[in-house]
């Protein structure tokens, strides 16, 4: 049991100041999307990825731009299209006529945090690429193998898969993000507001003409926190606790997902793991030193959601994985446990343990592959 | 047989105009069974059969006919519904209109093979009735039968009021019933891991219901269940005896759990419990909350280099 209080206390108020400013800053730009800016943290927090769902025009890219920006980190941002190759985000090997020599042109996935902007709008090869050097952290460009930076964070929005134009993530791809956050409309009052800023928003000169400013044009580029802040509450995140009853309500909610009838493909190991990381993320944003059921059930959906798969009878009824897990969640609890009574020996909720499990001396972060 | 056929159709056909005094031998038939004649020469121009009515007494089809000479040569078919002597031409008009009464006659005998004056069958006689009703009490059985086995279905319901004991004890514990004996586990300090848990989950559950926020998801309900002025406090309570690393020593469990179980509560602070060396009602219980350790972040060796191993 880890012993916590005087050492640790400084790291907890420090990242709630640096939260704070964050979310300050952010609020400058971006009005309301309290939910969006807390997954965004979330990931920031525990290296996982995340991907932004939602319609075109309810500031996914100016969010992220704005969490970007807020960071001393580098930032880079690749607006995904259908003739994008995989070069184009990696890097390839080019000829220098000067020297003629071949020299390695790094891509923008060296970076720190990368805004990977309408991903599903990329054809599956270029998006392959992305995905497999996220869960790698590594680019092999002519055969040579080079490391992403540190911390390397993928923000990554998309559209609704209905939407035309678009190729859907299979379920292999989208369960290497951390989290899927679905974003939703403004409410009425936020609209408002959305609209008098940009109402506001006045001419910028450029050359001897001048442009309507946009929201993108008034983002304040100094950073609101440092690396070292950023690093401290990575730091922090890692000491929340974890009670074993915790752990327990996660196998108890992935396992339900697995036995559900209307679920052909259920909750993998890394659904838990990716639970439990961006639980412990939660609670430092919420300033709690130990997660709580109100994590499991505020971060289930995007946590698990994207990882689950329907059988076609289910989809044919006209159920969605958002209705199942609803369902799942609702009954945790108002119907008996699915587990038994003993603490499970499988293998996958092993895994989440022994993530987490590590010694704080041994100075080993847990294996960020999430 | 055949052969007799032809020889009347060959008399009735050839010398016919000309022998019309002479008795004919007649073709006799019973009634209702069909005759075939074949090659039968008629003069004048086509002939086709004159449609029939519900009253006609003979049936005439002509099957096929074909030139001969200024004639036509006709296969034939036919049978008699009534008793009684007939000229088939009778049955017969010309295609264009034109008069028939230079065709020679054709006669047919239709005979009744029933005896003499009795032109109907036996009467049906009456046999006895079977006993256990028609058709119509058979049908009224099935839709009772029907009823009574959909009333049986939703009468046995989950959620209905069951009346019987029979069915009391066949259908699956009610959260209340659950949560029982977990309680007073708790208060006894036998629960294990697993069951605290779901322990846990239990008391979610049940104030959800209590409070009707069932149809919230469940994220939104247990904020508000958390905000709420009597489950609120109980089940932050709960939360920091089962995860907090730190705080179990205040919490009662005897008051926590008091609103859940017959037992009074506050009577039965948990420090007064067998086996309480230490202060707190939890960890005298027996329970330890356990839990994961936290990693630590590995210094890159590098910067620019990826954390982990
Ligand atoms: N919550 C919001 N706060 C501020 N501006 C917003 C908000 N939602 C939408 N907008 C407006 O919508 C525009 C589109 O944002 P953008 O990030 O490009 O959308 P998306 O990437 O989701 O398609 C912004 O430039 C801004 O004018
Ligand atoms: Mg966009």
């Amino acid at each position: 049991m880890m012993e916590r209080g005087t050492d640790a206390a400084p790291d907890f108020d420090n990242s709630a100041h640096f939260v704070q400013a964050v979310r300050e800053r952010i609020a400058t730009v971006v009005v309301g999307q309290d939910i969006v800016v807390e997954r965004l943290l979330i990931a920031l927090f525990t290296g996982g990825h995340i991907l932004l769902q939602g319609v075109p025009g309810i500031a996914k890219t100016l969010l992220a731009s704005t969490l970007a920006k807020a960071m001393e980190l580098d930032f880079a941002r690749v607006q995904f299209t259908i003739d994008l190759l995989p070069a184009d985000i990696l890097g390839s090997e080019i000829l220098d006529q000067r020297t003629n020599e071949f020299r390695t042109n790094r891509g923008p996935i060296f970076t720190n945090l990368l805004l990977a902007d309408e991903i599903n709008r990329a054809a599956p090869k270029v998006q392959g690429a992305l995905l497999e050097a996220m869960q790698e952290r590594k680019v092999t460009i002519a055969g040579e193998a080079l490391t992403l930076p540190a911390p390397f964070l993928v923000i990554a929005t998309q559209n609704p898969v209905e939407q035309a134009g678009t190729f859907e993530l299979p379920e292999a791809q989208l369960d290497r993000f951390m989290l899927l956050h679905r974003l939703d409309y403004p409410t009425p009052d936020e609209e408002r507001e959305i609209l008098k800023r940009n109402a506001a928003l006045g001419l910028q000169r450029q050359g001897a003409g001048a442009l309507v400013q946009t929201e993108f044009d008034v983002i304040d580029e100094t950073p609101a926190g440092s690396a070292e802040d950023i690093i401290q509450a990575m730091q922090a995140v890692l000491s929340v606790h974890v009670s074993d009853t915790f752990v327990e309500h996660v196998v108890e909610l992935v396992n339900r997902t697995r036995n559900h009838p209307a679920i052909e493909l259920g909750g993998s190991p890394r659904a838990g793991i990716s639970l439990i990381k961006a639980s412990r993320a939660r609670a430092l944003i919420h300033g709690r030193d130990f997660v709580t059921p109100e994590d499991l059930f505020a971060l289930a959906e995007d946590a698990i959601l994207h990882r689950l798969r329907l059988r076609y009878e289910a989809l044919a009824d006209g159920l969605t994985t958002q209705l199942v897990l609803q369902e799942l969640l609702a009954d945790m609890g108002a119907s008996p446990s699915t587990t038994g009574r003993a603490l499970p020996e499988a293998g996958g909720e092993e895994d989440a343990r022994d993530a987490m499990d590590t010694p704080q001396n041994g100075a080993i972060l847990a294996s960020d592959a999430v | 047989m055949l052969l007799a056929h032809l020889i009347v159709l060959a008399l009735a056909t050839g010398p016919a105009q000309d022998a019309a005094a002479e008795p004919q031998e007649v073709l006799s038939l019973s009634v209702g069974v069909p005759h075939f004649t074949k090659e039968l020469v008629l003069p004048g121009s086509l002939l086709e059969a004159t449609p029939t009515t519900i009253e006609t007494p003979l049936i005439l089809r002509v099957d096929s006919a074909s030139p001969h000479g200024t004639a036509f040569r006709y296969d034939l078919e036919f049978y008699g519904l009534d008793p009684g002597d007939y000229d088939l031409t009778d049955f017969m008009r010309r295609v264009n209109g034109s008069d028939t009464s230079d065709l020679p006659a054709v006669p047919v005998r239709v005979a009744s093979i029933l005896l003499p004056g009795q032109i109907k069958p036996n009467p049906v006689r009456n046999g006895p009735l079977p006993t256990m009703g028609g058709y119509r009490t058979t049908l009224w059985a099935l839709a009772v039968a029907w009823l009574l086995g959909a009333l049986l279905l939703w009468r046995g319901r989950p959620g209905r009021a069951a009346s019987g004991d029979q069915l009391e004890s066949q259908r699956a514990p009610t959260l209340g019933e659950r949560l029982l004996p977990q309680v007073e586990a708790a208060r006894a300090g036998t629960l294990t891991g697993a069951e605290r848990a779901e322990l846990e989950l239990m008391l979610i559950a049940f104030w959800r219901q209590r409070l009707e926020l069932g149809e919230l998801p469940a994220a939104r309900a247990l904020e508000q269940l958390k905000a709420h002025a009597e489950a609120g406090p109980l089940l932050r309570q709960l939360e920091l005896w089962l995860h907090s690393p730190n705080a179990a020593p205040e919490v009662d469990l005897g008051e926590l759990l008091a609103p859940y179980g017959s037992q009074p509560g506050g009577s039965q602070p948990g420090g007064s419990q067998p086996g309480g060396s230490q202060p707190g009602g939890i960890r005298s219980g027996g329970i330890q909350p356990g839990g994961i350790r936290s990693g630590g972040i590995q210094s890159a060796s590098s910067p620019g280099e990826a954390p982990g191993p």
